[in-house]
């Protein structure tokens, strides 16, 4: 707590990804991940992390994202207008492959983003709910350890919704 | 990209509609598992009401019912209405209390239905039972229980009012049980019992059993089966009072009917406080003659408008920023115009429903308890893990 008032300049953190590549970001930026801002809050934060569970692409990404928000919020703008900027940013941020918003969620989900998590759970809902189960079960990889019987069985509780 | 965990997977399918979600329960055996689980269904309705995609409006006609998407208001098929001759009364979390000669309820998103078990009304020999009679439907949260309050005015065979027997049904427990009766003579609506906020059900009542007395709020708590009056606004001289409540937004609403059929709606901020009571509209009929009811059913999802039922007769986006009503949506069966109206009662009454998959099982309240302390202690094991794992695999902290 102390430091935040004792230094003038503003302190910047060294994030370091799973393919070893090092960004740097303020720490307006960094507490928006809400595993560095415990780590702030309880004194333990050191000026380099390293972030073992996220490629230096999705990294990128993600402070990018970070960075919108915490400039959004700080800029004096009206709550109004803030919030249609961030609604335009987040709707184009969300325009990636498929595979990136994955990766995206998992890593939101990492680092306790809860405002990009739910945006990505979102964006994947609204994404899957036209798929056909094997298109579902392709794109998140899952196995269908039902049986062909079993299968039939779950579908026939609700037919109705195949239609 | 490898398998995402089941926290993860179970967030993204808590933002669908219950449609999908019956569909991907064939996915695989965890994903049926995760969306059967009653600790998904929660999340699920938590992030339903949020989404105005997620929500619908019922609307209960003369000789029709159907379905309309909220965002749209489009409509939307929902199968065959599960029962002829029966009216919509209230909803709560995605549940439907439906009343002909039996009380039912009704889920819409999965098409499950439930009959009540026939309960008689007690009364001593030699009064009658009058018809009048009353219910509502609300969610009890701290037992985690769904239900039914019925209200039933005894008179006398002179038709003098003697006392309103109140039974309380428990979903889970699937048994009606008697409480303390009703102090007060029941509206004459039938709908306006059911008017859930704060986990209680709320009505406007002549304060006395005889007419021409002044009025009140009360609400009857869904969990304790207590009542008690909720404080109203101060009004100057020239306000007829409060003529309806209705819920919106988690909020209390409460409709003041004006001079030359001009009507309030004022919102109850913040529950039970009386101060927080805020005039949220004003709304000039078209037709100042005739005396029409007006219902709030909804905000837009950004929240600057407002859904209005105007008399059963039309749906009204009213806009708060420019202060007037925006857009009537015609939809078939409906008047298009005010202006074309008729002799007939409300041809329809529309009610806001979730999507949900909160199940219509009743079950035994030991084995719940049991099974919800054992998810919470795995849930509380899970965030401990979590945090561990993050800081030993995930973080190094290097000077």
């Amino acid at each position: 707590m102390s430091s935040s008032t004792e230094l003038t300049e503003k302190k910047v953190f060294l994030l370091k990804s799973l393919d070893g590549v090092i960004f740097e970001v303020e720490e307006s930026v960094a507490v928006q991940l809400e595993v560095i801002r415990e780590l702030i809050e309880g004194d333990c934060a050191r000026p380099f992390i390293s972030l073992y569970n996220v490629t230096s692409e999705i990294l990128a990404l993600v402070i990018e994202y970070c960075k919108h928000h915490a400039e959004t919020c700080s800029g004096g703008t009206s709550a109004t207008i803030a919030d249609e900027d961030l609604k335009t940013f987040d709707n184009e941020f969300m325009n990636v492959d498929e595979n990136i918003l994955l990766e995206l969620c998992s890593a939101a989900d990492y680092l306790d983003i809860k405002s990009l998590f739910e945006l990505t759970c979102r964006t994947l809902a609204s994404l899957i709910k036209d798929r056909t189960i094997i298109e579902v079960r392709k794109m998140f990889n899952v196995e269908n350890d039902f049986s062909v019987v079993e299968e039939k069985a779950v579908r026939k509780e609700f037919a109705w919704a195949f239609k | 990209m490898g398998k995402l965990p089941r926290e993860i997977i179970a967030e993204v399918l808590s933002w669908m509609r219950v449609k999908f979600l019956l569909r991907f329960r064939c996915v695989s055996k965890p994903w049926c598992s995760i969306i059967d689980s009653k600790d998904f269904v929660k999340l699920h309705l938590n992030h339903a009401g949020k989404t105005s995609s997620n929500c619908s409006l019922i609307l209960d006609g003369l000789d029709d019912h159907f379905c309309l998407s909220l965002d749209s208001l489009n409509r939307i098929d929902i199968g065959s209405f599960p029962i002829e001759n029966h009216i919509i009364l209230n909803s709560c979390n995605g549940l439907v209390l439906l009343v002909s000669d039996k009380p039912l309820l009704w889920n819409p998103s999965t098409r499950k239905v439930k009959k009540l078990p026939f309960t008689p009304v007690e009364c001593p020999k030699g009064t009658e039972a009058y018809i009048r009679e009353a219910f509502g439907f609300g969610y009890d949260s701290k037992n985690d229980d769904y239900k039914v309050v019925r209200v039933v005015e005894v008179r006398d065979a002179n038709g003098r009012y003697l006392f309103s027997e109140t039974k309380v049904y428990s979903l889970k427990s699937n048994l009606w049980t008697r409480v303390e009766d009703f102090p007060y003579i029941l509206p004459n609506n039938k709908r306006v019992w059911g008017v859930h906020v704060n986990g209680a059900l709320h009505t406007v009542v002549q304060k006395c059993p005889h007419y021409g007395s002044s009025q009140s709020i009360i609400a009857f708590d869904v969990g304790t089966s207590e009542l008690y009056e909720v404080p109203e606004m101060d009004l100057t001289g020239e306000n007829i009072g409060i003529s309806s409540v209705e819920a919106m937004g988690g909020c209390l609403t409460a409709l003041l009917p004006k001079k030359m059929n001009t009507s309030e709606i004022w919102v109850m901020k913040e529950y039970g406080v009386k101060e927080s009571w805020t005039k949220l509209l004003s709304f000039v009929p078209p037709v100042p003659e005739l005396y029409m009811g007006l219902c709030p059913l909804a905000y837009s999802e950004s929240g600057d408008k407002v859904l209005l039922d105007y008399d059963g007769r039309c749906l009204i986006w009213y806009d708060l920023r420019r202060q007037k009503a925006s857009k009537i949506k015609s939809i078939r069966g409906y008047r298009q115009s005010l202006y074309a109206l008729d002799s007939l009662g409300p041809p329809f009454h529309a009610e806001l429903c979730v999507g949900s998959l909160v199940s219509l099982d009743s079950s035994s309240e030991t084995d719940l308890t049991e099974k919800q302390k054992g998810q919470e202690k795995n849930k509380e094991k899970k965030i401990a893990k979590k945090r561990d794992d993050f800081l030993s695999a995930g973080f190094k902290l290097t000077l």
